[in-house]
């Protein structure tokens, strides 16, 4: 796995490779510090991600539940098919307060920034 | 290994950590390739097996890393059976969340929603998760409909 941000006013944080057990204690780590800095809204683009189990999906549930209280929200970017089922099988992507799924940033972007200058 | 055209048989047995998960899932993904297993399929399984697998190191394994987790796979023509097993001792086991999401509830759930058959067994030895893909289902159901 491998974690990359691009700062902004709505903060990117580019993630390739597995989200599974093994990884998600070090990205969890990151993006929890990230929020703290007082971002409270953040884009997880994961349309590099190939994989991800429960403990991937609890991780973007810990995120929603810290950008929230915030004002903050969460925008999801996944393009892997046999991600989304995995999403879509927790119920995740019912999820519509606070999170938002995208097929790609240029569209995350547009979509949050609007809801911010609103 | 046995491998030969109608079935395969593979065991591995990896040290009780999370950083052996990626090898549990490339094995899976080796042995479910070669029985002809569709890539939806095969990430499914992938999905269910880490999940049975970060519950042994999580939960089955009291002495850590010094513990394994062992994996057992038989492949024959219409199903995979995969066999996560630990070397924990029984014992009630209840999700702590310590006001986290609970993933562990959600990895059985994801287990249960993504083979056709998961079974359980909690011996004093060790933890069994006994995983089932079947292949071509349709056929398959079509074939009890239309016994030959």
């Amino acid at each position: 796995m491998e974690v990359q941000v691009l700062p902004g006013r709505i903060p990117i944080i580019d993630v390739d490779g597995e989200i599974d057990h093994y990884a998600v204690p070090e990205l969890e780590s990151k993006i929890m510090a990230f929020i703290d800095e007082g971002h409270a809204s953040i884009i997880l683009d994961f349309s590099d991600v190939s994989y991800i189990d429960s403990a991937g999906v609890a991780l973007i549930i810990l995120s929603i539940q810290k950008s929230s209280p915030l004002g903050g929200k969460v925008g999801l970017v996944v393009t892997n098919k046999n991600v989304l089922k995995i999403l879509d099988i927790v119920g995740i992507t019912k999820l519509a307060e606070a999170f938002s799924l995208y097929s790609s940033v240029e569209e995350a972007l547009a979509d949050m920034s609007g809801e911010q200058r609103g | 290994m046995v491998d030969n055209k109608h079935r395969i048989e593979r065991r591995l047995d990896v040290q009780s950590h999370t950083k052996n998960l990626a090898l549990i899932r490339n094995e899976v993904e080796d042995v479910a390739s070669k029985c002809g297993f569709s890539d939806a399929d095969i990430y499914q399984m992938k999905v269910a097996v880490s999940e049975a697998a970060a519950n042994a190191i999580e939960h089955g394994s009291p002495l850590g890393e010094k513990n394994q987790v062992h994996l057992q796979i038989e492949c024959s023509p219409g199903r995979i059976s995969i066999e996560v097993i630990d070397e924990g001792v029984f014992k009630a086991r209840l999700p702590v969340t310590n006001g986290r999401p609970s993933h562990r509830g959600r990895g059985i759930f994801l287990m249960t929603a993504l083979m056709d058959e998961v079974n359980i067994t909690e011996g004093q030895e060790g933890t069994i998760v006994r995983l089932v893909k079947l292949k071509n289902k349709e056929s398959l159901k079509e074939r009890e409909h239309f016994p030959a």
